[in-house]
């Protein structure tokens, strides 16, 4: 495995459109490493322009503090997991499983080659699927063998474009547990992309946010989470939402014209604000409430089941400790 | 309740015949019925040059006839070879022209255009425009080969030696385009990122072509083969103006002799008996292929 670098790279589509402006970021050795953003922000071509599937329009990349950006895909030795399974759809579990190893560029023994498979096999949970047709699996399957073709090499990073994006809900809560358990046991060096946040918050050691190119924040998710640089940044991490209101609703300082409460942040029952219920979402181990506060929504989320009822007039209070401060261009405002 | 019954028109079914029936009839009139008069006829000793007189049944006669006469075994012989080479030659060049045209380059659609014409003519126009070609004195494909390798004065068509491959090389020629545009059908439907896995894979392009174009191509090849096979087991026109069927008997394929023996010698159920038995060959070949082909498909 290696540590990857990305420095002041910028890609350009079809000279207009600027798909990358000015990345950097560092993947250090046996980390996991999550891109998150919404479509079009650049998360696959990121991936694209490491596995050298895309060439850069300046900028370098470096496995290990040396140059890859001139090498082809094949010199880079990344393993990339696409989004559309992309197996090969002639051949056998297996034979999809095996073709790895059977690059010229590292001509292994067969008897190595059935080990390294059955292995993986085992460890995906498709050992009685082997023989079987790529075309005949099911989504789940075609998606454990191509996660299960990138894991049979031992790769200088492994790059995964929204892997379980197409899965169904419990099958992606699944896989994603899995997947966090063999990247720990492999000591792996993974480059995530997704625009999911659950999956970001459980994955990640760190989690870079992309916005239209441009990365705008990279920390832990705790970090993320808790100290957002922008407005941005705080919308993506959170369910419910967090509260975005402008900062008059409450009387706050003169530069701060917008405010980030999230749910979580907010106390009901008693407190100096009343408003009324608009919704009551019971989800079972939290009660999301909806108040409107003059004019404006505000989410609370409750712990446990929270009896009250619609059009209810209720009051409430916010921590004034976790209130997140933004100026008018929604960047983030640190009183310290 | 009452509306579906006062609702008088015709039904699904009735407007499908309607539309089908016409053309059922006339493959009736000149397929079918022409095929079941000739197994008819196979049985009988009919000269359809002698007016009046009665033809008799003679069984198998004919049949034990066809496949007794050594000359039919050499016709079928040189039938076999011309099919071939034209469907090696075809199903590689073919192949070979579509992988590059299934590059992305500058001028690809009129070079497409320009491969595809030979397809587009009449097959007895190439048989005699190829005639000139061949011309010993005169003729373009006698002057480039000399022009790279000087072999003197030849004759494509009047050398027995020669004349078969005269034949294969203007169906090549003519048909190559055919199956470089199925196999450029069968490119096209192969998804890119299947080539992005298996570069990141770090398969060279010799595998690449190994695992993933040949097996999605292999389908639509086949298809091709399989429309030339039975086209040019029936080859006549375009060999009829070319050779007609010499020097001697060199190019003479199972059609054109067909034909002599119907409509020059007259003999008509004995014709008839030899069309019959190359109707089977052609559908048993055709069945068997159909299902092997079928089995690669599936794999």
């Amino acid at each position: 495995m290696a540590k990857v670098e990305l420095k002041n790279l910028n890609k350009i589509y079809n000279k207009k459109i600027e798909a990358l402006q000015d990345i950097n970021l560092t993947i250090e050795d046996g980390q996991f490493f999550v891109l998150l953003g919404p479509s079009g922000a650049g998360k696959t071509t990121t991936l694209r322009c490491i596995a050298g599937l895309e060439k850069i329009d300046s900028g370098s990349i470096l496995f290990n503090e040396e140059p890859v950006t001139e090498d082809q895909p094949a010199s880079r030795d990344v393993c990339f997991v696409f989004q559309q399974y992309s197996l090969y759809p002639h051949y056998s579990v297996y034979e999809n499983l095996a073709f790895p190893l059977r690059s010229p560029m590292r001509k292994l023994p067969e008897e190595e080659i059935k080990n390294k498979v059955e292995n993986i096999a085992a460890m995906l949970k498709i050992s009685n699927k082997l023989n079987n047709k790529a075309t005949q699996l099911s989504g789940g399957e075609m998606q454990r063998v191509a996660i299960g073709r990138a894991l049979v090499r031992e790769p200088n990073i492994y790059l995964m474009d929204e892997p379980l994006s197409s899965l169904d809900a419990k099958l992606r809560e699944t896989l994603r547990v899995e997947l966090k358990n063999i990247q720990t046991n492999l000591k792996a060096t993974i480059l995530y992309v997704t625009h999911d946040q659950a999956e970001a918050t459980t994955l990640a050691d760190k989690i870079g946010v992309l916005k239209e190119g441009k990365i705008v924040q990279i920390g832990t998710p705790e970090e993320i989470y808790e100290n957002p640089d922008s407005i941005y940044v705080s919308q993506r991490l959170g369910s419910p939402k967090i509260n975005i209101l402008p900062s008059s609703l409450f009387g706050m300082a003169d530069n701060i014209t917008t405010i980030g409460i999230r749910p979580e942040n907010i106390s009901v029952g008693s407190g100096q604000y009343s408003g009324k219920i608009i919704s009551v979402e019971n989800l079972g181990s939290e009660t999301v409430v909806a108040i409107s506060f003059k004019e404006h929504e505000i989410l609370a989320s409750i712990q446990g089941n929270y009896k009250s009822s619609i059009n209810e007039t209720i009051n409430f209070d916010i921590n004034a400790q976790k209130v997140l401060n933004f100026d008018e261009k929604g960047n983030r405002i640190y009183e310290h | 309740m009452n509306v579906k019954k006062k609702f008088k028109g015709l039904s699904d079914k009735a407007v499908g015949w309607l539309f089908i029936g016409p053309t059922v009839l006339l493959l009736l009139a000149i397929n079918i019925y022409p095929l079941i008069y000739a197994i008819k006829m196979s049985f009988t000793n009919f000269y359809a040059n002698k007016i009046g007189r009665v033809p008799e049944f003679v069984g198998l006669k004919n049949y034990i006839k066809v496949l007794n006469k050594e000359a039919i075994w050499e016709k079928m012989q040189v039938t076999a070879s011309f099919m071939f080479w034209t469907l090696l030659l075809q199903a590689v060049i073919g192949l070979g022209l579509a992988l590059l045209l299934n590059r992305k380059f500058k001028g690809n659609e009129l070079l497409t255009t320009l491969i595809v014409l030979p397809m587009m003519l009449s097959p007895a126009v190439v048989g005699v425009f190829w005639t000139y070609l061949y011309n010993p004195q005169v003729g373009l494909f006698n002057y480039v080969i000399n022009f790279f390798h000087d072999f003197g004065s030849f004759d494509m068509i009047g050398s027995s030696v020669l004349a078969p491959w005269s034949i294969v090389i203007v169906d090549t020629w003519m048909w190559t385009p055919f199956t470089m545009l199925i196999c450029l059908a069968g490119l096209r439907s192969v998804p890119n990122y299947l080539y992005e896995a298996a570069e990141v894979d770090r398969a060279n392009k010799w595998q690449q072509f190994l695992y993933i174009t040949l097996p999605s191509v292999l389908p639509f090849l086949l298809l091709a083969l399989l429309f030339r096979g039975i086209e040019n087991f029936k080859m006549f026109d375009m060999v009829v103006e070319l050779t007609s069927g010499g020097p001697g008997s060199a190019t003479e394929l199972a059609s054109i002799s067909l034909k002599r023996e119907a409509f020059e010698k007259w003999k008509t159920g004995y014709s008839s008996a030899f069309a019959v038995i190359l109707f089977v060959t052609i559908f048993g070949f055709g069945n068997v292929y159909v299902k092997v082909m079928n089995k690669i498909k599936e794999r």
